[in-house]
């Protein structure tokens, strides 16, 4: 999912710098005292998930993780996803400096999005709670194959193309990210929940349990 | 869990996280094996009148029914062709002149080689261009060489030259291309943990400044 250098024109890739600049702030501005030990756990999950690859499908796809990190830190998933990015770059060359802004933007919005929309079904109990927290894997990755879809509309053959070819490679990407966000949000409601979400409600939830 | 006590976080967050990282790092660790890639490099070299290319992502993976595009050195459009299944594509060279070949792996993956114009010259057995047309890194090279060794008398006859030089780069190409593929291993170990003592250290500075900003509103 990572986009590398010299593919995009300079009005996406500021496009993009902005947005991700956008997503930034928002997210520094929520990330309190409590949260940084997380978030830097979290990075460091995302920066070395991109390590673990799928050897399904036509391409080299990767995992992502961006699902399970926008469910428990919301908009700081943006700061997290950010410099793991920057690391990613950096130590392996993977997408670039230029495009940080625009792989920031194809792995951060779907993180906030996913994790917001499924969120309060993911702190109930029972099969709704699973079902929601795979789904919010899935998604996750389904919206990351858009935005970089729409990044890349331009410079290869057209939207639905590219997107359905990302989509395709990455389905078995989903199916996995899928599973591990389920996995990961059980034991977290088990050992620690109020991880996700605000705290009372989630030890509510995760007492209930 | 652990024995002490904080109010403000439980414990077992800390412990659960870094058990699940631990557990991520081992699998990153291992997966890192031959599957491994998300980069791709593509790698050129001449022999005789043909440029030949090899696509890979890192790790090793070949590209196959990648596009290959050849510009020449102001960047027009040259030639376009696809990679076979082992990632290879050969094309006659069309142009004495640097050759940027951009390889599109699709999805917006992409990298390129320049094969400089005196290797395609040296390889078709050409002279060495003229002075105008030589680039500049080759000018520099060649009296770099005169002056490491002096004006010594020539033993060799051209012919004797020319066919040492096939045989260097027949012996030499395996060695080139070991050395591209070395390039290209993927991220090791140095790296990972290099990458996680950065969000260390940011995290650190992050909890100061928070806990500084704290300590003076709660001085106030």
């Amino acid at each position: 999912m990572h986009i590398s250098e010299g593919i995009l024109s300079a009005p996406v890739l500021a496009a993009g710098a902005a947005a991700a600049a956008a997503g930034t702030m928002a997210g520094l501005k929520k990330l309190d005292t409590d949260h940084i030990a997380q978030a830097g756990i979290l990075a460091s999950a995302f920066f070395v998930a991109s390590l673990i690859h799928v050897p399904i499908g036509p391409s080299s796809v990767h995992l992502i993780m961006n699902g399970i990190i926008g469910l428990i830190l919301g908009w700081a998933a943006f700061p997290v996803i950010l410099v793991a990015l920057l690391l990613q770059a950096v130590f392996f060359q993977f997408g670039g400096l230029t495009t940080l802004g625009v792989n920031t933007c194809v792995m951060a919005y779907p993180a906030v999005i996913a994790g917001a929309l499924t969120r309060p079904l993911v702190l109930q109990t029972g099969l709704r709670a699973k079902v929601a927290a795979f789904a919010c894997g899935v998604l996750s990755i389904f919206l990351s194959a858009v935005i970089a879809g729409a990044a890349l509309m331009a410079t290869e053959k057209g939207f639905f193309n590219v997107t359905l070819m990302i989509l395709a490679a990455h389905l078995p990407v989903m199916a996995i990210e899928g599973i591990i966000t389920l996995f990961g949000v059980e034991f977290l409601k088990k050992v620690q929940p109020e991880l996700i979400g605000s705290f009372k409600a989630q030890f509510k939830a995760g007492k209930g349990e | 869990m652990a024995p002490f006590s904080n109010p403000r976080q439980s414990p077992g967050s800390v412990t659960a996280c870094c058990l699940a990282l631990g557990i991520l790092l081992l699998a990153g660790l291992l997966g890192a094996g031959p599957a491994r890639a998300h980069k791709v490099t593509v790698f050129a070299w001449v022999e005789g009148r043909r440029v030949y290319t090899e696509s890979r992502f890192s790790g090793g993976r070949k590209v196959n029914h990648g596009k290959i595009r050849v510009f020449d050195d102001k960047g027009q459009l040259l030639l376009e062709g696809t990679t076979d299944d082992q990632g290879a594509f050969a094309f006659d060279v069309p142009k004495v002149c640097d050759l940027k070949i951009v390889l599109v792996a699709g999805m917006g993956h992409q990298n390129q080689w320049i094969v400089p114009a005196d290797e395609i010259r040296e390889a078709a057995g050409l002279p060495a261009g003229t002075p105008a047309e030589e680039p500049v890194a080759g000018k520099q090279e060649s009296s770099g060489q005169k002056q490491a060794s002096p004006p010594a008398p020539r033993t060799l006859t051209p012919e004797i030259e020319k066919e040492l030089e096939k045989i260097l780069d027949r012996k030499l190409h395996p060695l080139v291309r070991q050395l591209a593929e070395m390039q290209n291993r993927g991220p090791g170990l140095r790296d990972i943990l290099g990458g996680i003592g950065y969000i260390l250290g940011l995290v650190g500075l992050g909890a100061y400044f928070r806990y500084r900003r704290q300590d003076k509103e709660d001085s106030q």
